[in-house]
């Protein structure tokens, strides 16, 4: 879970859905782009879909430009800090928070009452 | 206490639930400590306790766990050892410490109350709970 390999893959897998989830996002653009095309052109080959060549700065912005824009977008999402991850606990990470204690505690803001517990039980351990 | 720091406010209802849940079914009192450690564990568990029951007579049982040690200690009064063995406890321990070496803070906790719960038994049939569990006829 915790391999650094293993963690680059998922954000990977999780980057390339996102982007693929974005450009099904553009898919209802595509009908409306068709509908708007003159009935009276269709078939006329060379005329409808290019009736004139693209300019430099238009082919580096549909070709660069927007793959680009859909990377950082996919990028920034797979790499958004996620709530909760930096609470996670992960073993052999030093434990800098305060105790946090289950149960009213208030009892030891008094004088120390016993020093010991005669008959005790109970177990330990290390992991 | 910074109890919104180290735990969300899920997982602290979770634990907490948890612990709620052990004293209701058995009637003794619970507490846990997620933190480390100031002395020597066994010795700063045995003061805790000590100190956390109105009576030595009292079935009490502390889990204190130090998550950046890795060290966890259950500590049972005299009463409290009658109705959860030394043995049970290390059972208790040993579901702690797999759960804790994969991350799982939480789960590790909850499972063990549950555990300590089922061992200990309800409060008014806890002698004939220890004769039917043959594992914990350490307790005597």
């Amino acid at each position: 879970m915790t391999h650094p390999v293993r963690r680059s893959l998922r954000v990977g897998v999780r980057g390339a859905c996102a982007v693929f989830g974005l450009a099904l996002l553009c898919l209802p653009a595509l009908p409306a782009a068709a509908s708007s095309v003159d009935p009276a052109q269709i078939g006329q080959v060379g005329n409808v879909g290019s009736p004139q060549g693209l300019s430099l700065p238009l082919t580096l912005l549909l070709f660069v430009g927007l793959p680009l824009v859909g990377f950082i977008i996919g990028g920034a999402m797979a790499f958004r800090p996620q709530r909760g991850a930096r609470r996670r606990y992960r073993p052999g990470r030093p434990w800098t928070h305060e105790p946090v204690w289950f149960g009213d505690e208030s009892s030891l803001e008094h004088e120390p009452k016993r020093a010991a517990l005669p008959g005790a039980g109970g177990a330990n351990g290390r992991w | 206490m910074a109890a919104g720091e180290a735990f969300t406010r899920e997982q602290h209802e979770r634990l907490e639930r948890a612990r709620r849940g052990a004293e209701n079914e058995t009637g003794m009192h619970f507490w846990l400590r997620v933190g480390e450690f100031d002395t020597d564990p066994r010795l700063e568990s045995e003061h805790l306790l000590a100190n956390l029951v109105a009576t030595p007579r009292d079935d009490a049982v502390l889990i204190l766990v130090a998550p950046g040690a890795r060290r966890v200690e259950i500590m049972t009064t005299h009463s409290a050892r009658r109705r959860i063995s030394d043995q049970a406890a290390g059972l208790v321990v040993l579901t702690m410490t797999s759960s804790f070496s994969v991350g799982d803070l939480i789960g590790g906790i909850v499972n063990a109350f549950r555990q300590l719960a089922d061992a200990a038994g309800h409060p008014a049939d806890s002698d004939t709970v220890v004769s039917e569990r043959p594992q914990l006829e350490g307790s005597h």
